[in-house]
């Protein structure tokens, strides 16, 4: 008996589940679900009657009537006799009468309360300007040399050295590698070596020190795919007395002419012959001027063949171009111990970076730009934000108003789905007309912000992805604003929002002022960063650099001056105005390259040091202001002090010897020894720690590059015009173009104060926006609190307790927001500046202006209003009570 | 298969010609229709329903809930003096269309 386990089928229940099911539907009317109820009867009783069990009849008869959906369609049909095809309940998503009239209610609504319109419109305008101008530049930055028609398939080979105190990733590497590579890797398809320099350009009677040259193998250009304006790329450098230069050169050097087969002097040691014209475009990391071979250098009296044979000079970078189809990770598993039988004293490994990755990321992999593009994101992020948030308070402020809306439209049938919309389409709306606005503003801070970032940028709107970001941005804006409006204000009962709407503002109070928090912690830790970054920027220009660099002027030299440097020197220093002169190879504060290996008297046989060198001329101590620790300085009265050498503190430190005066120093062949150690001054970006460096008179003027001049405090234009006279004679038509120092030195650190700027410029106009919202939900209080404050006055309170009772309950929320803000700011900067070997500490100053500032702020924007109620004469306030 | 235009055209008439002979309910118009028409015709609940409601909106019909002899109470459907009229209408129409059909085909079928 199987059915004993089964309970018996009640058909009574069954059918009151389903009549049940069917009201819970709620498609179908009481009077139509009684009759759907007989009607079920009637059917199941006949098939009972027909001999059917209860269970199949029940199945039977309630499978043949439609769902409720569909029997409430048929109803609707038949009783609006056709007119409109679907149910309204069945309305389909979008309806453009009820978004006309979305849009024409929140019109209205702006038009009612213009003041708040305009406050949130305009924040919100600002917030998306600056979000929009961050994407523009983002863009730029990702751009970076990806519109080469290789771009995917050209890696810079990167080196990793392995040395006692660490691994130094970079890209500089030995001269024949190129070569060596191409020759054993069967996958490359070509290699181009790469090494800046500069050099005087003559053409008739127009002569200037040009920096940015660069020279390449002659495949550069086939790898490479820059637009030829005049010339063609394939074979532009093939003969080695060809050059090719820039656009902007050749309008510089040759007017309207057409400058192919111009012939241009360089550095007076060479002559070549113009072949292509290029363009470079701005989102390219190679912005040079001129572009000539290696294969050229015996035109300068170079011999070449020293070059390939070299594998000890680490001066040269190096893009390979793969072939279609092979793999960077397999080539860079071939050629990683490459350097290891040409170069066995230790270990250094080679890596492929791939050329789209230059731009964003160091050598060794980490942020490089890509840092930036993640700050300004989040900076961007947070304003926007902010401004957000200002539209979701004066929405919920001023929820009194929307609330009785919200009532009465639910009490005639208006659904939350609707309701939802509606405030949807309002914050679209807003963010639509605030896009408006702030493509006005990005229009007008585009050559500021460009100016800020170093980076020429243009509202590009015919570009599908400016377009499509743009868009992005108002539409997440007008979401996130739209958000809690549409949420919450839609959730409430008619009934109680058509009600005294006194209890309701608990929920929304609370969200305001969590909200208020959230604005002026991201305010105040974009303060906090401002001031780190300043105080950084401080920091590093106070610093002491163990160099005096004002007064100090220097002027680089091309290899024909630099044989008349004793007699510049002589003439010089007649004139009471120059203090002393000194020439080298390297300007102080900004030393690159020329590492060589240096054995000295005692090196344990684990310990290499990796040395800076500097080729100076005597007095170069004297002449940049350094620091004699321990010994002397290199003398011309001794003459075996130009083999002798000098080094400096962090050498000293590194060799691990106490007293190194008097020690032997063998470096690259040459013997002498250590007379003197110099102090410590700032030899290379801050971001780096001092490099251990040996300096010698021993190289002679021909490696100097730099002529220094120490002037006398004071005025210093008479000694310059000196200057200029006497170089004139004994360098005729070489350009004297001598800059000074503080100047050159300042210059490094563009990046740094290109970040303070941009940091103190969001940071303004967070706090601006902040206070914007500030001052529309205190207005909106002070109008709420009309009565209050007349009572108050009436009961004795004086204006100034009122305005302090009321700025009281904002200063609350940016002692609130302080509290978060401190921290959170602390770690971010704290993570900046650890990539400065030379750092600020980050003082408790920084976070109590910090503070200040926003309290000021607050107290501004909420004192005016409140001051402007609480002078109000309580007659007025109170009269209708 | 009767197609959907035709049985919505149909349904007023055929109702309206059901309850002509007595007040009926729901199941039972269904069930006298399904035997009229030898199962060509079977009407579901959401045909049959809206469009008695819509005939009563009209003033065609009229419905009152009664207790059937079991006890339970059902809606009974009745015709009215203008359903009756209208119903009147309907078959002279209906009848034309008839004709009309009855002659052509008569015709065409002599010619044949």
């Amino acid at each position: 008996m199987t059915n004993e386990r089964t309970p018996a089928f009640d058909l009574d229940k069954a059918v009151a589940a389903w009549v049940r099911e069917l009201r819970q539907s709620g498609s179908l009317e009481d009077g139509t679900v009684a009759e759907l109820e007989a009607h079920v009867k009637d059917g199941i009783e006949d098939l009972i009657g027909r001999g059917k069990s209860r269970e199949e009849a029940f199945r039977e008869v309630t499978g043949a009537v439609e769902a409720p959906d569909a029997i409430g369609v048929e109803y609707y049909k038949s009783d609006s006799r056709g007119l409109l095809p679907l149910m309204p309940g069945r309305m389909s998503g979008f309806s453009p009468a009820l978004f006309l009239n979305s849009i024409k209610v929140s019109l209205r609504k702006m038009r009612r309360q213009k003041w708040y319109s305009l406050i949130s419109v305009s924040g919100l305008a600002a917030g998306m300007a600056c979000s929009i101008l961050i994407l523009l530049w983002v863009r730029n930055e990702l751009s970076y040399d990806r519109f080469h028609a290789n771009a995917g398939n050209i890696y810079r080979v990167i080196l990793e050295d392995h040395q006692a105190d660490g691994v130094s990733v970079h890209p500089w590497l030995p001269f024949p590698l190129g070569p060596a590579l191409k020759n054993e890797f069967p996958e490359i398809a070509a290699v181009s070596r790469w090494a800046p320099e500069d050099m005087v350009v003559r053409y008739k009677d127009i002569a200037n020190t040009e920096l940015r040259f660069l020279t390449v193998d002659p495949v550069f250009f086939e790898m490479f795919s820059f637009q030829f304006v005049e010339g063609t790329a394939a074979r532009a450098l093939a003969d080695p007395a060809s050059i090719v230069i820039r656009d902007t050169m050749a309008r510089k050097y040759f007017g309207d002419d057409n400058p192919i087969g111009k012939v241009l002097n360089l550095s007076d040691r060479a002559d070549l012959v113009v072949s292509g014209v290029v363009s470079i475009p701005d989102n390219s990391d190679f912005q040079f001027d001129f572009f000539f071979a290696f294969q050229s250098y015996p035109l300068f009296g170079v011999d070449l063949a020293g070059y390939e044979a070299d594998w000890k000079s680490f001066n040269y970078q190096f893009y390979v171009l793969l072939k279609e189809g092979s793999s960077a990770e397999a080539l860079e598993r071939k050629i990683l111990g490459f350097l290891k039988p040409r170069l066995p004293d230790r270990e250094r490994g080679l890596r492929l970076q791939p050329l789209r990755r230059i731009h964003l990321y160091k050598a060794d992999g980490t942020d490089g730009a890509m840092r930036y593009v993640r700050i300004f994101s989040l900076i961007a992020g947070f304003v926007l934000l902010i401004a957000c948030v200002n539209f979701m308070n004066l929405a919920t402020a001023r929820f009194e108003g929307q609330a009785k809306e919200v009532g009465l439209r639910k009490t005639l049938g208006g659904t939350r789905g609707q309701l939802i919309r509606q405030f949807f389409s309002e914050s679209l709306l807003h963010s639509a007309l605030s896009l408006g606005a702030a493509l006005l503003l990005v229009g007008l801070a585009l050559h500021f912000f460009g100016q800020i970032t170093g980076r020429r940028l243009g509202l590009d709107l015919a570009h599908a992805g400016i377009v499509g970001g743009i868009a992005a941005i108002t539409i997440l804006a007008g979401f996130v604003s739209g958000l809690y409006p549409a949420l919450f204000l839609s959730s409430f009962s008619p009934a109680l929002s058509i009600k005294s709407s006194r209890h309701r503002g608990g929920r929304g109070a609370l969200l305001r002022k969590g909200l208020v928090i959230l604005q002026f912690t991201l305010s105040t830790v974009l303060i906090i960063g401002t001031l780190v970054v300043n105080s950084q920027i401080a920091f590093i220009s106070s610093r002491d650099l163990g160099m005096a660099k004002d007064n100090l002027v220097y002027v680089q030299m091309q290899k024909k001056s630099r044989g008349s440097v004793d007699a510049l020197r002589q003439e010089l220093l007649k004139h009471p105005g120059i203090a002393a002169v000194s020439s080298s190879s390297q300007l102080p504060f900004d030393i690159v390259g020329w590492i060589g290996y240096l054995d000295w008297e005692g090196r344990p046989a684990d310990r290499q040091v990796y040395f800076s060198f500097m080729s100076v001329d005597y007095d170069f101590v004297r002449t940049c202001g350094l620091g004699i620790l321990h010994g002397r300085d290199l003398s011309r009265d001794i003459p075996a002090d130009g083999g002798n050498f000098l080094i400096n503190e962090t050498a000293r430190r590194q060799m691990g010897i106490e007293d190194p005066i008097g020690k032997q120093l063998d470096f690259l062949g040459r013997k002498g020894q250590i007379v003197g150690v110099v102090k410590d001054f700032v030899n290379r970006h801050m971001a780096y720690a001092t490099a251990p460096m040996v300096l010698t008179t021993d190289t002679g003027n021909a490696h100097r590059s730099y002529l220094l001049l120490r002037l006398q405090p004071g005025d210093p234009s008479a000694a310059l015009e000196y200057f200029r006279e006497v170089w004139g004679e004994i360098n005729p038509g070489f350009p004297c173009e001598y800059r000074f120092m503080d100047e050159s030195f300042s210059l490094m650190y563009g990046n740094e104060r290109r970040l303070s700027r941009i940091f103190l410029s969001f940071a303004a106009l967070a706090v601006f926006i902040s206070c914007l919202g500030l001052i529309g939900l205190s207005a909106y209080m002070a109008e709420e609190k009309t009565k209050e404050i007349g009572i108050r006055k009436v009961l004795g309170a004086s204006p100034r307790g009122i305005v302090s009772l009321f700025s009281m309950n904002f200063m609350k929320l940016v002692v609130i927001s302080n509290a978060v803000a401190w921290p959170v700011g602390f770690l971010i900067m704290r993570r900046w500046l650890q990539d400065y070997a030379y750092r600020t500490s980050i003082g408790l100053w920084i976070f109590i202006v910090a503070g200040g500032l926003g309290l000021l702020a607050v107290f501004l924007s909420v004192g005016w209003q409140t001051l402007r109620a609480a002078t109000a004469n309580p007659v007025e306030s109170l009269r209708y009570e | 298969m009767i197609s959907k235009a035709l049985i919505a055209a149909s349904t007023k008439p055929l109702l309206l010609s059901v309850l002509k002979d007595g007040e009926s309910y729901g199941y039972q118009i269904i069930k006298k229709m399904k035997i009229f028409s030898g199962g060509h015709l079977e009407w579901s609940f959401g045909m049959l329903y809206p469009v008695l409601h819509r005939l009563e909106k009209d003033g065609f019909i009229d419905s009152q809930w009664k207790p059937s002899m079991e006890g339970r109470l059902r809606k009974y459907y009745r015709l009215t003096a203008a359903g009756l009229h209208e119903l009147e209408s309907e078959k002279a129409q209906w009848l034309t269309v008839h004709d009309v059909f009855a002659r052509l085909w008569t015709s065409s079928e002599a010619r044949s």
